[in-house]
């Protein structure tokens, strides 16, 4: 085992070299460029990120912020939609927008030979986007009925709804996608006034994976996209403290016709303290309990005693705020033996962990983050999240010799915070006839109906 | 041709002057630096050699998927894909997952069609533990009564998720099997549900004992390793493996038992499925072709130009155009090692007819194949497939299921740049050829599925 930690250690050292020699740092226009450079492909891929998101949706009108990056190929004064579509496609690119509460991404890749006519067409619709009313009223159409029969993914219902039942009270519950009811009330005017804060008052900082020939893309930025963060201050959103959740603790049903299986979801809340302090602690119980196939969920539930095809456990935060959880689904005969099986497995580890497995998922949890360094565009992904939660580039390397650091009891106390908290919500998409069932075996259940999160 | 010129020309340039350089340019195009030795038994091993990280990917392909199973046994490569982790003699009942991830490591595996393969990751001093640990599975699988039992649960909860709980499985499971109806592909792979509550451990074993053997393998490893040591090793723990005799006659006795001439019923049928979607989702499939001719790669391009991407001839008339009745559409050309379907699917927005929508496809794949495809269209698909081909070559996972899925359908790892050079030759006439050939309401079958079908199966 010591071998293998100096291997991360020595790898670690040689890939920051590596980084050193490659990452580039700009300023173009007070925007902040992180640039890795990557001669291997003639590819690219950048992302600008905006430090605003969906946190800033005016109340009822839900998706203003995502809707104003993700459709913004409806139009401009100058092209049509097919136009735009059109020349896109046509160089091989790819774009798109990535909202969260808290900031907004806008992603494109293709070939750098045609870098130049991308992203003056990605300028361009920043600057001109008008939403033309006819193609945004059929944009809304689809997007109505995407969300009206999500009810058919019961996994996708499942945390959908989880999430905006587990983050009540903390100011994140809205839904970035917006709802059916909240599609109808947006306008293109929305939209329109939503770009034009993107483009004019959000801080900027743009991130780049590809050769020195996008040196081009300074030019763009500055004189098609005419974006500066001269004169823009950063921004922040409230901090999650202390929300008191009044679904604390609570069982949800969502009956959904003719499921034979039921979806579950546990989970609550972390505060901003939760979140972001011991992040190292954080990851390594969660990888614990439910990332791998030797995790101790999934020995319990699927190994040993096949009541799941698979269950998984996350602690992730955001700037402000952090989500923790269990998710998984069994056969409706078995619904009650899972809720219990899974209580017990987490008292257990969280009062008798085994050293065994303790030692096991250390090396497992270090392994799997070298993988996590192998690609490059995955490696600037990692760097943009280290900006979003303000740390800095250099506790990317630290992480193995952290995970050695830990020891077994702050990992069953940190167990049982995350995933032992009385305050877990528990969220179960299936069949109706589940609530008698639950209710049999001493469950306090209270059913929801899908359509009022829809 | 613009596109196919740049591509020609574009020169990689290594980072490193290390060994990560496994690909290196040739005249532009990627070549990997690829060691290979094929052992007395038949199997086959391939090594590229890349040190940018103490890590590498391992993956086994067995030459055996659902195409192998008879009525009784459907689903019983899958199965046994589930069961290859449950133990074998020296690393016993759960011990492959200790032994893998708790070096540092992590795996998985899937079944097709045509194949299972297995691959993990690890750091790479962990070379000699892999190659014995994948040496003991194929040579002595455990099967543990108790742990087969526990297994057959967790497949009925797949089948569940991916099928039986998800319109869009159950419309494709569905389709595929109508499609190729009376052919080895006519079956699930992840099995019928009687079959699966049924095989018994003995079948399993069986099965795995004539295709779990080293000359229907062949394994890629790639990553931090020396492809003389790799050599050495899997001729030390793979080489005294017997083969399985007469594998490939046999292998064609099963297939030839059915052949894979199409035996359905096609011309335009009708099958009606009862789902839970509030609008219905739909897939109308024709007969395609197998992997390799050039029609097939031809069909892969007829398949982007009508439905890949927002501009695509038929996201442009069906979900963006005034009288859209489409949320979303897609095309796909799906080619097997035997056979091959092609298929167009989405769904419709509410209050849009299911059979109207069914008549007008057909109207407009013979008007957008005669009259709209352009150059222009079959330029923009070239330079998507240029994209595309970079896409996951910078990890050694993706380098691995490359090579080795083109040394699955090829018979040749370094098929990729021929692949390229036919894709950058099809003709604008070839594509319009291959659409009237193919896309017929002779060859095809129109599948629904809805909340409003009526529950029992039918078809008109």
């Amino acid at each position: 085992m010591k071998f293998l930690i100096l291997i991360l250690t020595i790898s670690l050292s040689s890939f920051a070299n590596y980084l050193d020699k490659n990452l580039v740092k700009k300023n173009w226009n007070g925007i902040e460029v992180i640039w890795l450079l990557d001669n291997s492909f003639p590819t690219y891929d950048i992302s600008i990120m905006f430090d605003r998101g969906a946190y800033d949706d005016p109340k009822g009108k839900e998706a203003v912020s995502t809707l104003a990056l993700n459709l913004l190929t409806l139009g401009t004064n100058r092209y049509d939609q097919e136009k735009i579509l059109d020349t896109i496609d046509f160089y091989g690119a790819s774009t798109g927008a990535y909202t969260t509460h808290e900031y907004s991404t806008y992603n494109v890749s293709g070939l750098v030979k045609d870098l130049l006519p991308t992203m003056k067409m990605v300028c361009h619709m920043f600057s001109d986007a008008t939403y033309p009313k006819r193609e945004f009223n059929k944009a809304i159409s689809r997007l109505k009925s995407a969300q009206r029969n999500i009810i058919n993914n019961h996994g996708a219902l499942a945390s959908m709804i989880s999430r905006v039942i587990t983050l009540r009270k903390t100011g994140y519950d809205r839904p970035v996608e917006g709802t059916i009811k909240s599609l109808s009330r947006i306008s293109p005017r929305d939209l329109e006034k939503r770009l034009a804060q993107y483009n004019n008052s959000t801080k900027k900082r743009i991130y780049i994976r590809g050769p020195k020939e996008l040196s081009a893309l300074e030019s763009i930025i500055k004189n098609d996209c005419n974006w500066s963060n001269i004169d823009i201050e950063s921004s922040s959103y409230p901090e999650v403290v202390d929300a008191k959740n009044p679904n604390a603790g609570g069982v949800f049903l969502v009956p959904v016709k003719g499921a034979n299986q039921a979806q579950i979801r546990i989970g609550y809340h972390m505060n901003k303290a939760q979140a972001q302090s011991h992040y190292t602690l954080t990851s390594f119980a969660s990888q614990l309990m439910g990332g791998g196939f030797t995790s101790r969920l999934m020995q319990v539930l699927r190994v040993k005693n096949g009541l799941t095809y698979s269950v998984s456990s996350y602690a992730s935060g955001q700037g402000n705020y952090g989500r923790k959880g269990i998710n998984t689904f069994t056969k409706n005969e078995t619904i009650v033996e899972m809720l219990k099986m899974i209580k017990d497995t987490v008292a257990s580890n969280a009062t008798d962990l085994k050293q065994k497995h303790f030692e096991s998922a250390k090396i497992f949890a270090k392994g799997n983050y070298l993988y996590g360094l192998e690609s490059t565009s995955q490696f600037l992904s990692t760097m943009q999240y280290y900006d979003i939660v303000g740390r800095p580039y250099s506790d990317i390397y630290k992480f193995p010799k952290e995970v050695d650091k830990l020891t077994k009891k702050e990992t069953q106390a940190q167990i049982q915070e995350l995933f032992g908290d009385k305050d877990n919500i528990t969220v179960i998409v299936g069949n109706a006839s589940l609530e008698k069932e639950l209710q049999a075996a001493g469950i306090k259940v209270k059913v929801i109906n899908a359509k009022d999160y829809l | 041709m613009k596109n196919g010129i740049l591509f020609l020309t574009f020169l990689l340039v290594s980072c490193s002057t290390s060994k990560t350089s496994n690909m290196s340019s040739s005249d532009g195009l990627i070549n990997f630096d690829v060691e290979e030795k094929t052992l007395k038994n038949g199997l086959k091993v391939y090594v590229v050699e890349n040190d940018k990280l103490p890590i590498f990917s391992y993956y086994t392909y067995y030459k055996v998927g659902g195409k192998h199973e008879r009525k009784g046994i459907t689903g019983a490569s899958h199965f046994l894909e589930h069961m290859m982790f449950k133990g074998a003699k020296k690393y016993g009942v759960n011990e492959f997952d200790e032994n893998v991830e708790g070096n540092g490591g992590n795996n998985n595996a899937y079944t097709t069609n045509d194949l299972t393969v297995y691959y993990e990751k690890m750091p790479s001093e962990h070379l000699d533990l892999m190659i014995d640990i994948e040496a003991d599975r194929m040579a002595n699988l455990l099967l543990e009564p108790k742990a087969f039992d526990s297994e057959r649960q967790v497949v009925l909860e797949e089948r569940k998720m991916r099928y039986e709980n998800s319109d869009r499985g159950k419309i494709y499971l569905k389709m595929m099997t109508s499609m190729f109806e009376g052919t080895p592909y006519g079956t699930s792979v992840i099995g019928d549900i009687e079959d699966l509550e049924t095989v018994s451990r003995d079948q399993i074993f069986k099965f795995f004992k004539k295709y779990y053997a080293p000359n229907n393998a062949f394994i890629f490893i790639v990553g931090d390793v020396d492809a003389d040591h790799v050599f050495d090793e899997v001729e030390d723990k793979f080489g005294d493996l017997p083969a399985t005799k007469n594998l490939e006659e046999s292998k064609e006795k099963v297939l030839n038992e059915k052949g894979f001439d199409f035996k359905g019923k096609y011309g335009g049928r009708e099958i009606k499925l009862h789902g839970t979607s509030k609008d219905p989702n739909f897939m109308l499939a024709f007969k395609g072709i197998k992997t390799g001719p050039i029609e097939a790669y031809t069909l892969d391009i007829l398949s982007s130009i009508l439905g890949d991407g927002q501009s695509s001839f038929l996201n442009k008339e069906y979900v963006l155009s005034r009288n859209s009745r489409a949320a979303n559409i897609y095309a796909a050309n799906y080619t097997l090692m035997e056979s091959g379907v092609f298929f167009i699917g989405g769904q419709l927005l509410p209050k849009k007819g299911i059979s109207s929508t069914k008549n007008k496809l057909y109207n407009s794949i013979k008007r957008i194949c005669r009259k709209e495809i352009d150059q222009r269209s079959l330029e923009k698909v070239k330079n998507q497939y240029l994209v595309n081909f970079f896409d996951g070559l910078d990890t050694n996972n993706g380098i691995a299921s490359f090579l080795g899925n083109r040394q699955a359908y090829y018979g040749d790892y370094a098929f990729y740049n021929k692949e390229m050079e036919i894709y950058n030759s099809i003709t604008l006439e070839q594509v319009k050829a291959v659409c009237e050939k193919y896309l017929t309401r002779e060859n095809s079958i129109f599948l629904s599925i809805w909340e409003k079908h009526p529950k029992q199966r039918g078809s008109k």
